[in-house]
Order: structure tokens, then C-alpha cells, then sequence
């Protein structure tokens, strides 16, 4: 009977009331869960102390080149974008949503068979909105799904609830994307609906499946996985596959997240 | 402060403590994409030495403490862990000796029955996908066989604090003898 009546007390309690408790529980926990993440740089760092200066040269030298690479990556895409700003003036298009770019660190990760999430260190004191879209090295991380002061959580491109709208490299027709649940010790997967018949892919021959800008999140072109097997769905009308994402996503610790920049008035 | 006092903040130390141990180890796990739930060990040792009420918002507030940073309704850990201390403190009579053991066997019938409550609670439509059951089979399997594993350790480590702050250890009720 006390047992009815808690719960009962619990879950007819003003919403309010639950969304402040939540608020208040999550905010104490923050700080706990940033803590393993500090100490886990100090320990990389004197890690790093006790290797010798030969390999902290070679690793220097290693990066020095990657750096060089990059560089050039960085001036072949100014260039491009100093095109499409020649190309939107002559044209006289309204200017493509750009992107601010917030690399955050990753202080928690919770993978299992009903959720996908990470929590990362930065939060409403970065202007990180809900609903930003948060990429990494090999595509698509996931989506913000709740932002808090100094911290955000965001749901995975692999959790069974993410869904958004995407397209293979090369056909510009929309498919959808949704996250489905993994076996354990196996890479996180997803599965491409409602593909048009004539589309077809195979283990010799993968499609890149990349998102696209229709769903209103994330830009175009960015990768969320390969698709090797594309099968009649059960209505028949369409192809659906299952979609390899990379397995690096599993244990990701610093994830780019991109906050729109609203066009000015100039623009328009 | 007063004893019952006492052994209430040791129990929600010692589940937030390991309630911040599982945290961190299913943050390294996520690499073979394995899950560890151990919920039924916050149950057993509040069932054993406090009494109802505040046993229960022991547990209660753990449950909201895992809740917190979960995707599901604010509150729906704490109230299976409602449901699972009361059985827990039901069946504490007949643990008159609380050894590791017995404690050990009812946390895994409890944290199985958890387990089933919330993989049937999240399911959804992925109760139809094979992988789905085949995931948390091996997640529960793990899970139960960790939780033996490392439950006499926390138990043990309970009784270490109760010890140090000079509290009695509440056994199980003495059966009224007629």
C-alpha cells in the first residue's frame, strides 16, 4: 500500500516539479561524469611523458606531414567556396546554410540495446543548440538531443531511434536512414529504406550512403555508412539494405558538432 | 545522527558509488558494444538493514540518479526499482542469515527481472528483430555473470562501512517463535 501510494505520488506530481528533479539530478551527476574524463588526459599525458624524445620526434614529424596534407585540403576548399560565392552571386541564389564548427570532447558513452548516446563537455555556454548535427572523422556521429549549461548528449547515428534523411553518393534522390540494434561484439549498423528499384549495391561494389540537406539538420554529403546489399522490402515497392557505419564510432572521444550561422540580410 | 539516519546515506553512498563504477566500465565496454546492468545489487543490502520507507527512498532516489541522463521518462528506473526492493524486502525474511551467498542469488533474481521489465519496456518494435533478443541474451548473460562475480565484493565492502561508522548490521527478522 505505501509502495501505491509513492509511486502514485510520484507520477501524478506536477511535471514541472519532474523536470526540475531531472534537472537537479543531472546537473549533480555532470561534474562526476567529467571528472574519469580529466583524469583519463592526465594519465595520457604522463603516458606521453615517459615515452623518449626519439619517439615524440618521429610522432612530430608524423603529424608535421598530416598537418601539410591538410593544409592543402584547407586551400583546395577555400577555393571551392570562393566559387559557389562567385556562382550564388551570378546566379543570384540565396546562400547555402553554413556552419560553425565546436569540437567538444567526449566524457561518457552508453551503447546498449535501447540507446545510443554520448554526453560531451560543452553545452548552452558554447550556443550548442538543440538538434545540431555532431560529425566526426568518419561521418555522421549523431544528433544533440538534450543541452544542458556545460554539457549536451547526443543520440547516435546507430541508436534504433534516429532516423533522418539521406542519399547514396551520386543520385540525389532521398532514401530514409534509421539506427537498428547490433549484436554485441559487432560494428554498429543501421538500415536504408524506401530506395528506388533501380538501385543496386553489393559487397564488391559498396554505395556510400551520405546525408542529406532535406531533413534540415545536417548538410549534404556527409558520410553516415556503407550499404553492400540492397533487397526488395516487404511492400515490394521499394529496396531496403543494412547500412555499415564505421566501427570507430563505438569509441569516439572528440566529436565535431556544427551550429548553424544564419544568413545575414546582405544576402538577401 | 540517528542510526536508521546513518545507514540510509551509507546505502545511497555506496549505490551511487557503484552506480558511478558501472557507469565507467560500460563507458569502456562500448568497444564490443556490451552493456552491463547491475541494478539488482542496489536493491538487497537497503532490503536487509533499513526498513520500508526508508529502503524505499533509498533506492528510489538511486533509480532517479541513474534516470537522470537516460532517454526514457523521468522516473521509470526508480519505480522498477520500487517494485524490486519491495520484493526484495518481502523476501528478506527468510534470509535470516544475510551471507554473501544468499544475498548474491536474490540480487540476480532480481536484476534479471529488472532487466526483463526494461528490455520488454524499450522494445517497442525491435521486439520483432531477432538481433534485438539475441543482444540483450548476451547482455543479461554477462551482466549476471559480472554480477556474481563482483556482488560479494560490494556487499562485503557495505558491511565495511556500516563496521566503521560503529553501525549495528540489521539482520533479517528473527522468525517470532509460538
Amino acid at each position: 500500500m505505501i509502495l501505491v501510494i509513492f509511486l502514485a505520488v510520484w507520477w501524478v506530481s506536477p511535471l514541472l516539479f519532474r523536470s526540475f528533479m531531472r534537472v537537479s539530478f543531472y546537473a549533480f551527476q555532470a561534474p562526476v561524469l567529467a571528472l574519469p574524463s580529466y583524469l583519463r588526459d592526465i594519465q595520457h599525458y604522463w603516458v606521453l611523458r615517459n615515452h623518449s624524445k626519439r619517439e615524440l620526434i618521429e610522432a612530430g614529424r608524423d603529424l608535421a606531414r598530416q598537418n601539410a596534407a591538410y593544409g592543402l585540403e584547407l586551400e583546395s576548399s577555400r577555393d571551392l567556396n570562393n566559387r559557389i560565392t562567385e556562382l550564388e552571386g551570378l546566379l543570384n541564389l540565396p546562400p547555402l546554410l553554413g556552419h560553425r564548427h565546436e569540437v567538444a570532447r567526449v566524457i561518457h558513452r552508453d551503447i546498449n540495446a535501447w540507446w545510443h548516446q554520448i554526453i560531451i563537455d560543452k553545452g548552452s555556454h558554447y550556443e550548442i543548440p538543440e538538434s545540431a548535427a555532431a560529425i566526426f572523422a568518419g561521418g555522421v556521429v549523431g544528433r544533440i538531443r538534450e543541452v544542458h549549461t556545460y554539457s549536451s548528449i547526443v543520440e547516435l547515428v546507430s541508436s534504433p531511434n534516429f532516423r533522418i534523411a539521406a542519399h547514396f553518393e551520386g543520385d540525389s534522390r532521398p532514401v530514409t536512414y534509421q539506427g537498428r540494434p547490433h549484436l554485441s561484439l559487432s560494428p554498429p549498423q543501421g538500415k536504408v529504406l524506401d530506395v528506388s528499384i533501380d538501385l543496386a549495391a553489393s559487397s564488391g561494389s559498396k554505395r556510400s550512403l551520405v546525408t542529406s540537406h532535406l531533413g534540415g539538420v545536417f548538410p549534404t554529403g556527409i558520410l553516415i555508412g556503407q550499404v553492400a546489399d540492397l533487397r526488395p522490402a516487404a511492400n515490394g515497392l521499394f529496396l531496403e539494405g543494412k547500412v555499415r557505419i564505421d566501427e570507430r564510432l563505438l569509441s569516439i572521444k572528440e566529436v565535431v558538432v556544427l551550429i548553424p550561422i544564419e544568413p545575414t540580410d546582405e544576402a538577401h | 545522527m540517528r542510526p536508521t539516519k546513518q545507514s540510509f546515506i551509507l546505502c545511497l553512498l555506496a549505490n551511487g558509488l557503484l552506480a558511478f563504477f558501472i557507469g565507467q566500465v560500460n563507458h569502456s565496454l562500448t568497444v564490443f558494444s556490451v552493456y552491463l546492468y547491475l541494478s539488482g545489487l542496489f536493491l538487497v543490502f537497503p532490503a536487509i538493514t533499513l526498513s520500508f520507507l526508508p529502503g524505499l527512498i533509498c533506492v528510489f532516489i538511486t533509480g532517479l540518479w541513474v534516470d537522470a541522463r537516460l532517454p526514457l521518462p523521468f522516473g521509470t528506473s526508480a519505480t522498477f526499482f520500487a517494485l524490486g526492493f519491495t520484493v526484495a524486502f518481502l523476501v528478506r525474511v527468510s534470509l535470516r542469515r544475510p551471507y554473501n551467498f544468499s544475498l548474491v542469488l536474490v540480487a540476480l533474481g532480481l536484476n534479471s527481472l529488472l532487466y526483463f521489465c526494461l528490455f520488454i519496456y524499450c522494445g517497442g518494435t525491435a521486439l520483432h528483430s531477432v538481433s534485438y533478443w539475441i543482444h540483450g541474451f548476451i547482455d543479461l548473460i554477462i551482466s549476471s555473470f559480472v554480477l556474481v562475480l563482483i556482488g560479494g565484493w560490494f556487499y562485503n565492502l557495505q558491511r565495511a562501512l556500516f563496521s566503521a561508522c560503529g553501525l549495528p548490521l540489521r539482520s533479517a527478522p528473527e522468525i517470532p517463535k509460538h
